[in-house]
């Protein structure tokens, strides 16, 4: 074994030269020098990311492991016997904690969180702009830039203009991704004929990874932990530029239907695999079965043909990892959950549909709201794809897998069990978030099989495989029309909001007609006071509806959500008006005044002004002044003062 | 009238009716022959309307009969001494009827009586404005004189068919107010 290594790095045997020894002694020193900077940088930001997320302990230990190494490798430099085998241990070690720096590192924490924030801020204000107040804001600005014809023409031109540069720019991005595709599939070679040989229980590409520590390392929690990162390491390796493509061309829609993209990616994935591997069948030393080979090929282009290949490698790859005992435990559960879930859980599906737009405008500030995230997370891809230009593209999976971690763990708890994995899709914060788990996991299976594909080919058996392969298309099917319906319903749901923003009446009642709203007015309130996205006039609008006697007991139920104890009656009133707009009837207003001095009266039984019309009247004349001091309608010569609003108060 | 040319008059015009009669559609169709710029102020509905050289400030004062059936819902006349601020300084009083309501008229009249013999309303030049002219089937002007019982009214008024969908009569009805407000 030693004499292999030896002859493999060309390495001095044990009595050469002593300047050799001195001359690596001192790269050794610099190497650690760097090492230990990387493990200062690395140490900060696991700060900050255990500070935000606190679940990556089991990371943690892992890395102190590796540093404890590395530290005993430098230190017994001075044995000549054992340096050439230490080396090579400490070269994986550096690259790992180098590359994970750079994986976990700044880019994709900080960035992400902080392009939460800007976005979460952001979209809201836009939506809040009432229908007029957009034309009227259109009418400003094509007022200013000379005429609408004028001003259209141009919109449309710069319009155009950018999608074309948006284009281009894709298209580049593309090339330059293939570029590194092809880079990489080299470089894998490399790695293969060097460490293959070393650790042959070990995958080729596990060497990139932490090989020592999974070696030494006989802790359990880390070994699941470390198992998803080297799975993901490799499925990166193989086809993480597509992945990161089809991630961020999907991520426009993804708050709508999130399986069915996981879908699409899926297949995107597979496609782009299927290139690699033939890329990596050409690379690898003489196959062993070159009929094996062949059948492969046909068995993916066949499946090709009906877009329903990707399970059918999933199944592959789990009977491959029944055979590889190191595999077996963390795969199949995920593997199993995903293919399980949709066939298994349709009614979960529909309550999650239902649930899962319901995002509550109060936690907004605490948890940023799914969709935005998903907005959000598109620049922080494209950072992320800057990286890895200059290091390796292989942890740009990894990279989003960090940026999950948050809801990762308790994703982790429940791989083993199928239907459970679906439980924290329920809530609805964590619905995207699962979801994007999933998409990592699949990406995860994909890369795997790749690399599997590559190495072990010989354990396959392709009969097996085609005879999985009918029932799990069916399977397939089926998830697929599910999906599709969930698109639609979404689409549905969207629609809905849609309306109620044009016609509060027409879009509750079209809501409650395609059964995302129950019909009872305690329902339909709480959705007004949650859902976000309404139109905050049309809420208004609805709740000062007259005519409508839903509408008038839906606003009675909207009030007793509200809480006004201990408050003054000013600010209880700003509370009550910070879901709506009050409308500018005033019948209106003294329908919505009344119900709050009624709640008021309810929830302050004790204060002095208990009588509901005093509190009623208070409210209105509130209104009242307030019109009269801001309205820009009202001359300043006959706004009213202090003593006029006291003398007028004064005679009810 | 001379005073028109050489400045602009202000008048502030209160506008009140039933609900559901059209207020708040003829103050927008009124309104929106001017681009609006500004933010809407939280509360009543108060617009500026200019017509040649005079500027009409009209308050959306709604009115005290709102058609319910919900229980919850009851109704109080205790406001309408907020508005007392708000008749003083008026110079005309704009009343919107429901033309095709028949059944609300006499809670109409019954409403425009309580406003007219308002103290402070006594001055006031009356616009009856009937609205929804356009729906077929409606009540003529003269049956709505009748049913309001403008007839024994001692004062300055007129009624002006119009539709706040179409804009018709609207202008000619705020051309008169200008030429009779005081």
């Amino acid at each position: 074994m030693e004499q292999y290594l030896r002859q493999r790095i060309d390495c001095p045997p044990p009595g050469g030269t002593r300047t050799l020894i001195e001359e690596k002694d001192s790269i050794i020193k610099k190497q650690q020098d760097d090492l230990n900077k990387l493990q200062a940088q690395l140490k900060s930001i696991q700060a900050e990311r255990d500070y935000l997320l606190s679940l990556l302990s089991d990371e943690q230990k892992l890395n102190i492991h590796n540093s404890i190494n590395n530290n005993n490798n430098n230190n017994n430099n001075n044995n000549l016997f054992q340096q050439p085998m230490k080396k090579m241990t400490n070269l994986f070690d550096i690259q790992s904690p180098s590359t994970s720096t750079s994986s976990s590192s700044s880019p994709s924490s900080p960035s992400s969180s902080s392009s939460t924030t800007t976005a979460t801020t952001c979209p809201i204000n836009a939506y809040e702009l009432s229908q007029d107040l957009q034309d009227k804001q259109i009418e400003m600005l094509e007022k200013k830039y000379g005429g609408s014809l004028r001003c259209r023409r141009a919109a449309t031109r710069i319009q155009r203009a950018y999608r074309q540069y948006k284009l281009q720019q894709n298209f580049r991005h593309l090339c330059a991704t293939m570029k590194t595709n092809k880079r990489l599939s080299c470089t894998f070679v490399d790695t293969n004929n060097t460490y293959n040989h070393q650790n042959q229980s070990i995958k080729p590409l596990k060497p990139c990874l932490r090989t020592k520590t999974t070696n030494t390392s006989a802790s359990l929690p880390i070994y699941t932990e470390d198992l998803l990162n080297i799975s993901t390491s490799s499925s990166s390796s193989s086809n993480t530029p597509t992945n990161s493509d089809s991630i961020s061309l999907s991520f426009t829609d993804r708050h709508l239907d999130l399986p069915s993209i996981n879908f699409e990616h899926f297949i995107e994935t597979t496609k782009q695999q299927n290139k690699n591997r033939k890329r990596v069948c050409i690379v690898t030393d003489i196959p062993p079965n070159k009929n094996v080979y062949d059948r492969m090929d046909s068995i993916s282009d066949f499946v090709d043909g009906h877009s329903n290949k990707p399970l059918v490698i999933i199944e592959a790859n789990e009977n491959n990892n029944n055979n590889n005992p190191i595999n077996s435990n963390g795969y199949n559960g995920l593997f199993k959950s995903q293919s399980l879930s949709p066939t298994t859980n349709n009614s979960s599906y529909y309550k999650n549909l239902t649930d899962s737009p319901m995002y509550p405008r109060k936690n907004s500030i605490s948890k940023p709201p799914p969709p935005v995230r998903s907005l959000s997370l598109k620049p922080c891809l494209d950072l992320n794809q800057i990286p890895t230009s200059k290091t390796s593209p292989i942890w740009k999976r990894k990279t989003s897998l960090t940026i999950n971690t948050p809801d990762n763990e308790s994703y982790d708890l429940f791989l083993e069990s199928p239907i459970r994995s679906i439980i924290p899709r329920f809530s609805p914060t964590s619905t995207t978030s699962s979801d994007r788990d999933n998409m990592s996991l699949q990406s995860t299976s994909s890369g795997s099989n790749s690399c599997s594909l590559s190495n072990s080919l010989d354990l396959h058996q392709p009969q097996t495989l085609l005879i999985q392969h009918q029932p799990v298309l069916h399977g397939h099917e089926r998830t697929s029309t599910i999906k599709m319906n969930e698109t639609y319903r979404r689409r549905c749901y969207r629609a809905g909001l849609n309306i109620f923003n044009k016609k509060p009446e027409h879009g509750i009642r079209y809501l409650i007609s395609h059964r995302f709203l129950e019909a009872n007015p305690q329902a339909v309130a709480r959705f007004l006071l949650s859902r976000k996205g309404l139109s905050r006039q049309m809420i208004g609008e609805y709740l000062g509806n007259l005519q409508d006697t839903f509408a008038m007991q839906v606003l009675h139920a909207y009030v007793s959500e509200f809480d006004f104890h201990d408050m003054p009656i000013d600010i209880a009133l700003r509370k009550f008006q910070s879901g709506f707009r009050l409308p500018g009837e005033a019948q209106k207003i003294e329908q919505l005044m009344q119900m709050f001095g009624q709640r008021y009266c309810i929830t302050n039984p004790s204060t002095s002004p208990s009588n509901i019309d005093t509190i009623f009247i208070l409210a209105f004349a509130i209104i009242m002044l307030n019109t009269d001091l801001h309205s820009r309608n009202i001359k300043p010569e006959k706004k009213m003062r202090q003593e006029q609003f006291i003398k007028n108060l004064r005679d009810c | 009238m001379f005073g028109s040319i050489f400045g602009k008059k202000h008048y502030r015009i209160l506008m009140l009716g039933l609900d559901n009669a059209g207020k708040t559609s003829i103050l927008y169709r009124l309104r929106l022959k001017e681009s609006i710029t500004t933010i809407p102020t939280v509360g009543f509905n108060v617009e500026t309307v200019v017509l040649g050289h005079v500027k009409f400030n009209v308050w959306d004062v709604g009115g005290q009969e709102v058609r319910t059936r919900h229980p919850l819902a009851y109704r109080t006349d205790k406001i309408r001494p907020l508005w007392r601020h708000y008749f003083t300084g008026s110079q005309g009083l704009i009343f919107v009827v429901d033309s095709c309501d028949r059944e609300r008229m006499e809670e109409a009249s019954r409403e425009l009586e309580k406003i007219i013999n308002d103290r402070e309303m006594r001055n006031i030049v009356l616009l009856v404005f009937c609205n929804k002219q356009d729906i077929s089937g409606c009540m003529q002007p003269a049956d709505i004189r009748q049913a309001l019982h403008l007839d024994k009214l001692n004062r300055p008024y007129a009624i002006m068919p119009c539709s706040a969908l179409h804009g018709t009569g609207l202008s000619e009805g705020l051309k008169w107010l200008s030429e009779h407000c005081k």
